[in-house]
């Protein structure tokens, strides 16, 4: 009797012993009742917001987020410091802003090659295809698409041009990071790829920059990929250039 | 052999003994033949084990001293050069790179030879524009493909206009 007595006992030592931890752990619902708590309006920089002001408040508070409900609770060892860190994330409690990018297919040919396929280069690319022009060997320079995307943090797409040929492609622009009063925009990591037809053996081309900074204004070139095409002449192997341009769009209100 | 005298004859042999007790052994073995017989046997072990061993006389030290210091200037030498061979090579792979990933060595595709050949377009698109598919990311860093970090920055001469060349990578459609 003794002995089944002492076996119940020790199997019910794993249940005390779980009710013990929930009574030492409290629930975020329960932190959220004790403890002051800040609901961020962007939630976009909420995360980097609140990595900043635990490091610009030390040990003085501690700041745990919780990205699903956008919610801050702050545990201060002091009376009247955690209004001190509410007051700070008011203020630093902004939006990211929101970049746009345009990237210009261009496509340069060989001399004595005409593309059919080309659009006329629009007047904004005038000086970036001049200076390529001195600078690259192709001769002639002809748009083949825009795209044109917004992104915060990062953007990633794939799909297939605008013109009559199967072509598909995959743009991204990752790691992105806006400076409003520089008004530069730095990509980490930038990458771009093209598939000129849909069969299994034709093979992506694509180039990557692991990190450049791109100022309002600056027409950024990337090349070249190479690209078969045919021609008014034939066929000729052609360079496709990438102009990238960004926008930084302007802070909503609050 | 039972005789009392084996224990002083052992120390007699190893030279423990002061000189009254020797001579007083040197003339018992004058009397004792076969106690005479032990100490010559104890008095051959002991130039035995003082000798080198047997097993040690075939291994020719000096052979092994000039083939341990070959080793160690061998490694000196490698250890030296190390560096210069490691930039050379480092160059060597600087130079090959853009021959290898530049576009001439991406063979063009022959619309001949293709199945069903896809030229790009003559004209202007007809159809609806494709919508892309764009997806918001985090900021994390996105799966590499084959990637070289050989890259280069043409200046122009106007300071809005920046030309990068980056190396070119054919990419696996099924990675």
């Amino acid at each position: 009797m003794n002995r089944g007595f002492m076996v119940l006992a020790l199997l019910a030592v794993p249940a005390w012993a779980q009710e013990a931890k929930r009574a030492q752990f409290p629930t975020v619902d329960e932190e959220l009742q004790k403890s002051p708590t800040y609901q961020f309006q962007f939630a976009t920089s909420a995360g980097r917001t609140v990595d900043f002001v635990q490091a610009l408040v030390g040990n003085s508070a501690h700041l745990a987020y919780y990205p699903a409900m956008n919610i801050v609770i702050i545990r201060a060892y002091n009376p009247g410091d955690a209004d001190k860190v509410i007051a700070l994330l008011k203020k630093y409690d902004i939006s990211k802003p929101e970049v746009e990018f345009t990237t210009y297919l261009v496509m340069g040919l060989p001399a004595g090659h005409t593309w059919t396929g080309g659009k006329p280069l629009p007047a904004e690319l005038e000086s970036a295809v001049e200076q390529m022009k001195q600078t690259l060997g192709d001769r002639a320079y002809s748009l083949r698409d825009i795209i044109h995307t917004h992104a915060i943090d990062g953007a990633d797409m794939d799909s297939g041009l605008s013109d009559s040929s199967a072509a598909t492609y995959s743009l991204a622009f990752d790691q992105i990071n806006t400076s409003r009063e520089t008004k530069t925009v730095q990509i980490g990591e930038f990458h771009f790829s093209i598939k000129p037809c849909p069969q299994a053996a034709c093979k992506p081309v694509g180039i990557t920059n692991m990190g450049v900074v791109i100022p309002e204004g600056q027409k950024l070139v990337f090349g070249k990929l190479p690209v078969f095409v045919n021609t008014k002449e034939g066929s000729a192997n052609a360079d496709l250039y990438l102009i990238v341009t960004v926008k930084i769009q302007d802070a909503p209100k609050k | 052999m039972n005789c009392q005298w084996q224990d002083r004859i052992a120390l007699y042999a190893g030279g423990d003994l002061l000189e009254s007790e020797s001579a007083e052994v040197e003339r018992h073995l004058i009397e004792c033949p076969d106690c005479a017989q032990l100490a010559d046997w104890m008095a051959a072990d002991r130039e035995r084990l003082q000798s080198r061993p047997p097993e040690l006389a075939e291994i020719d030290f000096d052979a092994m001293r000039r083939e341990l210091r070959g080793r160690i200037v061998r490694g000196r030498r490698i250890r030296r050069w190390a560096p210069v061979a490691a930039i050379a090579a480092a160059l060597l792979v600087a130079v090959s790179i853009p021959s290898r990933t530049g576009h001439r060595m991406v063979r063009p595709v022959d619309p001949a030879s293709q199945v069903a050949p896809v030229p790009v377009a003559g004209g202007l698109a007809k159809g609806p524009r494709p919508v892309p598919a764009v997806r918001k990311t985090d900021g994390r860093k996105r799966p590499s493909v084959l990637r070289s970090n050989v890259e280069m920055r043409l200046t122009t001469n106007d300071p809005n206009v920046v030309i990068i060349l980056l190396p070119v990578t054919t990419e696996n459609p099924n990675e």
